[in-house]
C-alpha cells in the first residue's frame, strides 16, 4: 500500500506534437477532495481519460489503491506492461462520472446500477440489487429505481450516474464537470451532494468550473495549464496567493464574473 | 376457364399441410441469420483488414446475385465440393447465409447510433468486451433495428417458396402439384399467396408487440 488512493508519476500523453499531459505528478491520499481547474484545452479531461485508461498515457505510471494500472514499475526498475484483463480489473477501482453521464437508455435505473456489479465484480443478483437500492436511497432517488433513464429528470440522471460509479465501491471517484450539463437551479443541489460525499470520507477528484465548489468543499485545488499542474494547494491559498502569471490571469478572469466570490475571497484575505 | 373461388378453398387443406414446412424452414433460417449476422457484425467491428476484405467479397456476391441462384449453388454446387445436403438443409443454408449478410448490414448501419460514451462508461466500470456487446451494444442494436429485422424476416419467409425449385415439398410446390393434377394452375397459387400473407402477418404482429414493449424505454 502506498497510502494513496491515487498516484501518478510522470504521466505523459501526446497528440502529435502537442503534449496534452506533460509529466503530471499527482498524489491523492484517501479521503481527500481535490478539485481540478484550468482553461479549456489545458488537459483536465485528458487527465481523467488517462486515469481511467480510456486513453492510455504514452508514458508514466498510475497507481490506484496500491495497484498498478496498465504499466508497472518493479522495484528493480523494470517496466512491465499489464494485460488488458488486468487493466479491466484495476480500473474498477476508479469510479468515473462522465460529463455526458452516458447512462444506458435500454436498462432500468436499477439495471444501470447492477450490471457491472454482477458481471465485473461477480456479485449475486440479490447483492447487486440491494447495494443499488441502498445507493438510490442515499441519493434520495429510490422512487425511480424501475424507471428508464429517458423518463427521469436531468438532476436524477446525474445522481444515477454517480450511483452507478459508486456501486463498484471505487477507491476514488472522478467527476468530469459534474455541473456543466445541468440547469442552473440544479447546480447547487449537486454541489450539496458532493459536499455530503466529501464529509462521508469519499476520495474525489472533481474537474469543475465552479469555484464555489473548489472554495467550499475541496481540500485541495489543482490548477492545470498546457498539460502541467501549475498550482497545487489549499483552495483559498491557490486562488488568492499564487504568483504564477497564467494562474493569476485565470483566477482574475473567473472571479471577475463572480462578485460574491470576490467578496468572500477579499474577506479571507483581510482575516489573514 | 374463369377464376373459381371454390378451387382456391378446395386446394387449402393440402396447402395448409405444407405451410408448416415453410414456417419451420423460415424460423430456423431467421434464427441462424440473426446469429450469423450478429457474429459478422462483431467480427467486422474489429476492423481486421483481411477479414473485412473477405467479408466484403462474400457480401458483394450475396447482394449481387439472385437468391434463386444461391439456392441452386447450395443444392447442386456444393456436392462438387464434397458436401451433399438434403434439399431442406441446402435451402436453410442458402437462406440463412444470404440473410445473415443483410442482417449484418442492418446492424452495422445502426452501430454508430450508440454513442461511444456508453461504451466508455461500460469500459470504465471494468466490463470486458464480451459483456459490453451482450449487455450494452446488442440489446440496443436489436431494439433500434427491429422494424428492419422484421422486414428481413418476411423476406426470408417469402424466400422459402423458392425452395420449390430444389424439390422441397413446401407450399408453392404443393400448389403447383395441385395445379397440374386438377388442370387449374392459378387457383392453388392464389391459395398459397393467401397463406404466405397470413404467415407474414404473424411475423409482423410479433414485431409490433416487441416494438410497443420497447417504446416506453425510448429517450
Amino acid at each position: 500500500m502506498t497510502g494513496f488512493a491515487l498516484r501518478t508519476t510522470g504521466l505523459v500523453r501526446r497528440f502529435g506534437d502537442l503534449r496534452a499531459l506533460d509529466e503530471v505528478y499527482l498524489d491523492i491520499p484517501y479521503g481527500q477532495v481535490v478539485s481540478l481547474v484550468g482553461p479549456s484545452g489545458c488537459g483536465k479531461s485528458t487527465l481523467l481519460r488517462c486515469l481511467t485508461y480510456l486513453d492510455p498515457p504514452d508514458d508514466g505510471f498510475i497507481e490506484v489503491g496500491g495497484d498498478w494500472l496498465g504499466r508497472e514499475r518493479l522495484s528493480n526498475g523494470t517496466i512491465r506492461r499489464r494485460s488488458r484483463r488486468d487493466i479491466d480489473r484495476v480500473r474498477r477501482k476508479i469510479g468515473m462520472v462522465f460529463q455526458a453521464l452516458n447512462l444506458w437508455p435500454h436498462m432500468s435505473v436499477l439495471d444501470n446500477l447492477s450490471v457491472a456489479q454482477r458481471v465485473a465484480l461477480g456479485r449475486s443478483e440479490a447483492e447487486a440489487e440491494s447495494r443499488a437500492r441502498a445507493l438510490l436511497d442515499r441519493l434520495r432517488i429510490s422512487e425511480i429505481a424501475d424507471a428508464f433513464p429517458g423518463q427521469i429528470s436531468g438532476g436524477q440522471q446525474q445522481r444515477v450516474a454517480i450511483a452507478r460509479a459508486m456501486a463498484m465501491d471505487p477507491e476514488i471517484l472522478l467527476f468530469d464537470e459534474p455541473t456543466s450539463a445541468l440547469d442552473p437551479e440544479l447546480v447547487g443541489e449537486v454541489l450539496r451532494l458532493l459536499k455530503e460525499f466529501a464529509q462521508s470520507g469519499m476520495t474525489m477528484l472533481v474537474v469543475t468550473h465552479e469555484l464555489a465548489f473548489a472554495r467550499d468543499v475541496a481540500d485541495r485545488l489543482l490548477f492545470m495549464d498546457r498539460g502541467r499542474i501549475l498550482a497545487d494547494g489549499p483552495p483559498q491559498q491557490v486562488i488568492t496567493q499564487t504568483r504564477d502569471r497564467r494562474v493569476r490571469d485565470f483566477f482574475d478572469k473567473v472571479t471577475a464574473f463572480h462578485p460574491k466570490f470576490m467578496q468572500a475571497a477579499a474577506e479571507t484575505e483581510d482575516e489573514s | 376457364m374463369g377464376f373459381e373461388i371454390d378451387a382456391v378453398w378446395g386446394a387449402m387443406p393440402r396447402l395448409m399441410n405444407a405451410v408448416g414446412v415453410n414456417f419451420r424452414i423460415a424460423m430456423i433460417s431467421i434464427l441462424l441469420a440473426l446469429l450469423g449476422g450478429t457474429l459478422l457484425t462483431i467480427l467486422r467491428s474489429f476492423k481486421i483488414r483481411i477479414v473485412n476484405a473477405v467479408i466484403a467479397v462474400f457480401m458483394s456476391f450475396v447482394r449481387g446475385t439472385p437468391l434463386l441462384i444461391q439456392i441452386f449453388l447450395a443444392y447442386y454446387g456444393l456436392p462438387a465440393l464434397g458436401l451433399r445436403l438434403s434439399p431442406q438443409a441446402a435451402g436453410i443454408l442458402a437462406l440463412s447465409l444470404n440473410s445473415a449478410f443483410f442482417v449484418s448490414e442492418i446492424l452495422r448501419g445502426s452501430l454508430p447510433s450508440i454513442e461511444d460514451g456508453q461504451i466508455e462508461a461500460a469500459t470504465a466500470l471494468g466490463l470486458r468486451p464480451r459483456p459490453i456487446w451482450s449487455k450494452v451494444v446488442l440489446p440496443q442494436l436489436f431494439r433500434k433495428t427491429l422494424p428492419m429485422l422484421i422486414n428481413e424476416a418476411t423476406v426470408v419467409l417469402k424466400g422459402t417458396a423458392l425452395l420449390a425449385v430444389i424439390t422441397v415439398v413446401e407450399t408453392l410446390r404443393v400448389a403447383q402439384q395441385i395445379g397440374s393434377s386438377t388442370f387449374r394452375p392459378f387457383e392453388p397459387i392464389v391459395g398459397a399467396a393467401i397463406l404466405f400473407l397470413a404467415m407474414n402477418l404473424v411475423l409482423v404482429t410479433i414485431g409490433w408487440v416487441f416494438e410497443r414493449r420497447f417504446a416506453k424505454e425510448r429517450r
